[in-house]
């Protein structure tokens, strides 16, 4: 059993998956700075909703940023924790790919995942698939709305672009301004990170035979120089 | 019964195994001081980040160094605060999950109470010789001086504490850094003073003391700007505060580190004997204060806590002066570590401990 842990942004999602079958239970709430006080009681919550314990589990997937700081080390501490204390398999997961992931699978387009860093400022990146593989196009990046955009607009191949994110009516209207036609917006409840997908990602990762070591992962904070 | 503890308040990260309070089965902890040095204090973002990365190896190496297993663990001490948001965060997390995942009580510790009971905690050449020294006798005055806080604090009982006086602007350890600061000497402050101080003459400077008679508060400030003064009629240039240091919470500035070079020029700036006279002013009124309070309030002993327990001098004047026991941690604990928050999560169990899981960080907490 996975346990699915996402505290990137002030929303938070948690679920409890059984490989092979599925989503077990799943929950997104807005938890705003009480993602501390919030995780542990709502895991607990879950899994006696869906009647197993801790003994159960035997993996605990991330997501490791870009978001806020604050937020992604509280998902980081917690879910190595609990992979060293119960001998359980650890994956970190950027949390932009779990917000591409559903989208990709089901649009031709290509697919700009956002997440809003405050100021105006967001981290992204751009997914579409390829000979029926699921990629990212870019580096996750941090910049403003207008940035983005035209990033995308000097792309050689001139492409429709979904967005999916935390976007406002603000943002959604700079987008529309600098691409017209060109963009389209998910609608909102889209543009939610679900941790059942989050969990479907750690488990691409292990049938890859890939792991992380509680020792040594670490969150994407994509500022990595801190100004002194 | 055996606490495992985590204190990440500032930058060190350090995981512990206690056994009823007082005995270490380990102490594990991961400096950051290297990291840090540059900046000439700690970063709050870069601590946390390392916590992030340290806290794994340095659990795991506890519980090694313990040999222990989870079942022999009964509880998990955690501090909640006072310290840096980012930081407290990080070790605060881990211990929810630990003790979420091994179904153990959560205890949340102060930090200041956690250093006055490193005074419980058995030393390591005690335990090795066998020696089980007696616990601290009530009434007790505590003097907590590290970074932030510079406190007399009357402990009654268990839990029990009056406020008697502390500082009312800079901190004793902040002073330390301060002056480290203006006379070039590095990071961190306290131990740089203190090994310039060893060859200078601390009495070519008659530096003030805020005596602020009829209390048993403390100020540092105007000593620092004395300090500065003088530092300037012989022409030393200072550096310029940081930016950054703003976002530093003043009481985990300045943790004393045991040894760290420095180098000492004694150009014509006489920086050992400014360093002397600084550090005669700084103890002098600890001195001071702590042997009226234990005289007026009767104690039975002074325990000494936090970072500037280590200082030399203070030790020795306290020698000198006080016709009571006093004690104070080896200098192992007398800096950030978890021992002292397993102690005091085991002599604190029932006010401390959590039940349920929605415990958060208290970086301006308070104990009195
Ligand atoms: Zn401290």
């Amino acid at each position: 059993m996975i346990l699915a842990l996402d505290t990137s942004t002030e929303t938070a999602s948690i679920a409890i998956y059984r490989p092979g079958l599925g989503v077990l239970a799943e929950q997104t709430w807005l938890s705003g700075r009480e993602q501390t006080t919030q995780l542990i009681p709502n895991v607990q919550r879950l899994m006696s909703l869906v009647g197993i314990d801790t003994r159960t589990l035997t993996g605990v997937a991330v997501a490791t940023g870009p978001g806020s700081f604050a937020g992604v080390r509280i998902g980081v501490s917690t879910a190595k924790t609990l992979a060293y204390t119960l001998d359980l398999k650890l994956w970190g997961v950027p949390s932009l790919d779990v917000l591409a992931y559903p989208q990709v699978a089901v649009t031709a387009v290509q697919v700009c995942a956002l997440l809003a860093l405050g100021r105006g400022r967001f981290a992204w990146a751009l997914y579409r698939t390829r000979s029926a593989r699921w990629q990212r196009l870019t580096d996750y990046a941090n910049n403003t709305a207008p940035e983005i955009c035209e990033t995308i607009g000097k792309q050689e191949a001139r492409l429709p672009t979904m967005f999916c994110g935390e976007i406002d009516g603000a943002t959604s209207d700079v987008i529309g301004g600098n691409m017209g036609n060109m963009a389209s917006i998910a609608p909102a409840a889209a543009g939610l990170r679900r941790a059942g997908y989050l969990a479907e990602l750690a488990l691409q990762r292990a049938a890859n035979g890939e792991f992380d070591d509680p020792a040594t992962l670490q969150a994407i904070y994509l500022q990595p120089k801190v100004e002194a | 019964m055996n606490i495992l503890a985590i204190e990440t308040s500032c930058d060190e990260t350090s995981v512990a195994v206690v056994r009823d309070g007082r005995y270490i089965l380990a102490n594990v902890i991961a400096s950051q001081i290297p990291l840090h040095q540059k900046y000439g204090g700690v970063v709050p973002e870069l601590a946390s980040r390392q916590h992030v990365l340290t806290i794994i190896p340095v659990l795991d190496e506890a519980l090694k160094r313990s040999g222990l297993d989870w079942a022999q663990i009964d509880a998990v001490a955690v501090t909640k605060g006072p310290g840096l948001s980012p930081a407290l965060l990080v070790g605060l997390n881990a211990a929810k999950a630990i003790a979420f995942a091994r179904q153990k009580p959560l205890l949340a510790v102060n930090h200041i109470e956690g250093h006055i009971y490193s005074n419980w905690l058995v030393s390591e050449s005690d335990a090795d010789s066998g020696i089980t020294p007696p616990e601290p006798a009530f009434p007790a005055l505590c003097m907590v001086v590290s970074g932030g806080h510079t406190e007399l604090v009357l402990m009654t009982q268990h839990g029990e504490y009056k406020m008697l006086g502390k500082t009312i602007d800079d901190a004793a350890g902040e002073a330390f850094d301060k002056a480290a600061r203006i006379l070039g000497l590095g990071y961190p402050g306290g131990p740089a003073v203190q090994k310039a101080a060893e060859s200078g003459d601390p009495a070519r400077f008659a530096f003030p003391r805020a005596w602020l008679k009829g209390t048993y508060n403390f100020s540092f400030s105007g000593l620092k700007t004395a300090l500065l003064r003088k530092a300037q009629e012989y022409g030393i240039e200072t550096s310029r505060p940081a930016p950054w240091q703003k976002q530093i919470d003043p009481e985990q500035t300045a943790p004393m580190k045991e040894s760290m070079p420095v180098p000492i020029v004694q150009r014509e700036v006489p920086v050992r004997d400014l360093a002397a006279s600084f550090q005669a002013a700084v103890v002098d009124a600890l001195v001071e204060k702590t042997v009226a309070a234990a005289a007026e309030y009767k104690v039975r002993e002074v325990l000494v806590a936090g970072g500037v327990a280590a200082n030399a001098l203070l030790r020795a004047r306290l020698k000198e002066r006080l016709a009571i026991p006093f004690r104070y941690p080896p200098l192992v604990l007398c800096t950030d570590n978890a021992a002292m928050i397993a102690s005091a999560g085991y002599y604190r169990y029932a006010e401390v401990v959590q039940h349920d899981f929605s415990l958060d960080i208290e970086p301006s907490a308070r104990f009195v």
